[in-house]
């Protein structure tokens, strides 16, 4: 029989060093093991269950304590220069990304009426459906402003494909709910009666309901013809929240060594957002018109971003190993 | 007088290198622990968290334990396996000669400049 905690233990020895397991996930697990053998020999099942509980929130405790103190500690010993171009590169993100979405509200704005009442609150659900391009484009560029000209190390770069992830995180909330709610919220306050949910305004659950089989009915906007439209809608939200990641992993790939100088970079920038942007609609059209699968339409620019990614590190590393007079 | 302590804690901080070990800092909770390892000689995490009545968690104790085996300010050692297959042995947990010194020294020190402690 099974040891309670056993596949647990597997679980952290794959995450963990062997340090972590021997000072942390198995004094843990050793207490969690001792007390439900104690109350193994009782009768009351459920303390025993209540022990596996316990046991097994402290473990997840413990390794959440020490995931946060190795963060602090990666963070503690970053050097001058990482710090530096830390700093750099998440102003000029967040500088661009709050130009970008402004620039991307005006268009809406003039539906905001001078002196009418509850126009900052318009203004602000407006916010929500400028982010999704707005923070791949200002993360893109702020890494290759902040890394243009210092030389990000190893740990700096790892920092910023946390910052990454953590972009592409709000990316996708925005996509799922806050974007559809808020657009429906919008929609509302300007008719300023209740109107039925577009597919903009839809969020990820309702999407994904839509899309089973007999729910087709239910609303008038997803007849059949459309049903293959929607399902991309629904793939493509979500693969669009991985646009910051992979993008930023582009621009990593162009700073990776300075030979380019900053203006080459930013150039490719712009040629790798627009480039991403025509493979999405170009995938999408072969999607609708059944030459690929939605799922594969939708991710489409991700992947081809990543390959792109992939070859130009590959061909940094070739040349950094390559002779001296090559 | 605050300022000269700030002045001071200033050139202390500035002195000490940022990769300098906090060896000789011990917090409130690795106090606690200590006062509990020298009063019963050696315990597990689990009899630890117990006698704190509290004040340390389950999901937190070893995460100090762990930092105060770096200082070392306690050591440890494997207790036998329990009887059957796959079961892991519980970690014992006994105070080192510089614990014990760190322990009296901030008592002793706290005594002095806090007379309610020796009551």
């Amino acid at each position: 029989m099974k040891r309670p905690g056993a596949r647990l233990r597997a679980i952290a020895a794959r995450l963990c060093c062997a340090h972590t397991m021997e000072r942390l996930v198995d004094p843990t697990l050793a207490d969690l093991q001792a007390e439900y053998e104690n109350a193994a020999g009782r009768t009351r099942k459920w303390e025993r269950r209540w022990i596996l509980v316990l046991g097994h929130i402290a473990l997840i405790r413990v390794m959440a304590v020490h995931g946060g103190m190795r963060a602090v500690g990666f963070l503690r010993c970053s050097t001058a220069d990482d710090r530096r171009a830390l700093r750099r590169t998440v102003g000029a993100s967040a500088a661009i990304t709050s130009v970008g979405t402004v620039v991307l509200m005006v268009p809406f704005l003039k539906y905001l009426s001078r002196g009418r009442s509850g126009s900052v609150e318009l203004a602000l659900y407006l916010i929500p459906q400028a982010l999704p391009v707005s923070i791949p484009v200002g993360l893109t560029f702020g890494i290759l402003w902040g890394l243009g000209k210092v030389a990000g190390s190893p740990r700096s770069r790892t920092l910023i494909v946390l910052l990454a992830t953590l972009a592409s995180v709000a990316s996708f909330t925005t996509l799922a709910w806050v974007g559809p709610i808020a657009n429906q919220a919008f929609r509302v306050s300007m008719i300023g009666h209740p109107v039925p949910k577009g597919v903009n305004e839809l969020t990820l659950g309702e999407l994904r309901r839509l899309l089973e089989p007999g729910t087709v009915e239910q609303r008038p906007f997803a007849a059949p013809a459309n049903l293959r439209s929607l399902a991309l809608t629904y793939h493509s939200r979500a693969a669009l929240a991985g646009a910051p990641l992979v993008l930023a992993l582009f621009a990593l790939a162009l700073t990776r060594r300075r030979q380019y100088g900053r203006i080459v970079p930013l150039l490719a920038g712009c040629l790798a957002i627009w480039g991403y942007y025509v493979v999405m609609y170009s995938a999408r059209r072969l999607g609708l018109d059944h030459i690929v699968s939605v799922s594969a339409a939708a991710w489409a620019p991700n992947v081809v971003l990543s390959i792109v990614s992939v070859a130009l590190i590959l061909l940094g590393s070739r040349r950094a190993n390559g002779p001296a007079d090559a | 007088m605050p300022r000269w302590t700030a002045v001071l804690h200033s050139c202390k901080t500035a002195r000490v290198a940022k990769s300098h070990p906090r060896a000789l800092t011990v917090s409130r909770k690795e106090l606690l622990v200590l006062e509990l390892l020298v009063a019963n000689k050696q315990l597990y995490g689990l009899q630890l968290v117990a006698a704190s009545r509290g004040r340390l968690k389950r999901g937190t104790v070893y995460v100090t334990l762990g930092r105060m085996e770096d200082k070392g300010y306690i050591a440890s050692k494997l207790d036998d396996p329990p009887p059957g297959a796959g079961g892991l042995p519980r970690r014992i947990y006994v105070p080192t000669p510089l614990g014990r010194r760190m322990l009296s020294a901030w008592s002793s020190g706290a005594k002095r400049l806090v007379p309610e402690f020796a009551q």
